[in-house]
């Protein structure tokens, strides 16, 4: 067993790392950043469709953090003033 | 493609009724939103009509004369993306039903206070966080009244008025807007 690729994020403005196909969500939560979430339940495989856990990532819309998987180099808000 | 809109409407198309003159025309369907009859001469290509604030895509052309009320063309548009949502997500298929229900009560001369603030944070967020194009995009209409038609949405709250007389009186009369 080799160890899982390690790869490294950042967000809200901390450096983390998490094994590759975590997504934004686990990776926040491993890291001590909790999102809020109505759909996304512990031990279910997430759905994306309640919308509560989106986080900006620089793209045109906000991505579903349950369901966007992290990416090596990512810039993640959770919070945004408006 | 480079068309002037003005060209297809009234060379191509076959021009409005005798005596009618044009109002506002939506280049792509209601999802580019509304533009007023001064932009007409806008050439129908993506770079010009993203320049005008607005977009090609669909293929429909709305056009709409004097008779239109620009309001009721917002609900009827926000009404037709509330039918077609899908109801997956939350923000297309609540926020689609809650501007429905804003815009309803805007065309009866009912706005709260806090109904624009609320408007502009439910566009916001609609087009932010839909998962697809249709949510992201059924804010467009009324954003593009509210832009350009600010006249009319005001008569209907503050002198219950529809200056095309359309609303507060039943049904609307859509003769005329293909």
């Amino acid at each position: 067993m080799s160890e899982p690729t390690l790869i490294e994020l950042t967000i809200d403005g901390s450096k983390v790392s998490v094994p590759a196909g975590t997504s934004v969500f686990d990776a926040a939560r491993m890291n001590g950043i909790s999102i809020p979430t109505l759909c996304h339940q512990q031990n279910e495989v997430p759905v994306g469709v309640c919308r509560v856990c989106v986080v900006d990532v620089g793209a045109r819309v906000f991505a579903a953090s349950c369901v966007r998987p992290a990416e090596s180099g990512m810039v993640v808000t959770t919070v945004r003033k408006q | 493609m480079g068309t002037p809109i003005s060209e297809l409407i009234f060379h191509y198309a076959g021009g409005l009724e005798p005596g009618r003159t044009l109002k506002a025309f939506a280049p792509s369907g209601p999802s580019s939103g509304f533009l007023p009859a001064s932009m007409a001469d806008v050439p129908l290509d993506f770079k010009s009509l993203a320049a005008a604030g607005s977009m090609m895509g669909s293929g429909a052309l709305i056009v709409c004369d004097d008779r239109a009320c620009m309001l009721d063309m917002a609900l009827n548009a926000v009404r037709f993306f509330r039918n077609e949502s899908c109801g997956k997500c939350v923000p297309c298929r609540v926020g689609t039903q809650k501007m429905a229900d804003m815009l309803t009560s805007w065309t009866k001369g009912v706005r709260s206070a806090s109904d624009h603030i609320l408007m502009n944070e439910l566009s916001e967020a609609m087009k932010l966080t839909s998962i697809c194009g249709l949510g992201q995009i059924a804010p467009a209409p009324i954003a593009s009244v509210l832009k350009y038609f600010p006249d009319e949405v005001e008569a209907h709250i503050a002198r219950r008025e529809c200056l095309a007389g359309v609303c507060f009186a039943g049904s609307p009369v859509i003769a005329g807007v293909a």
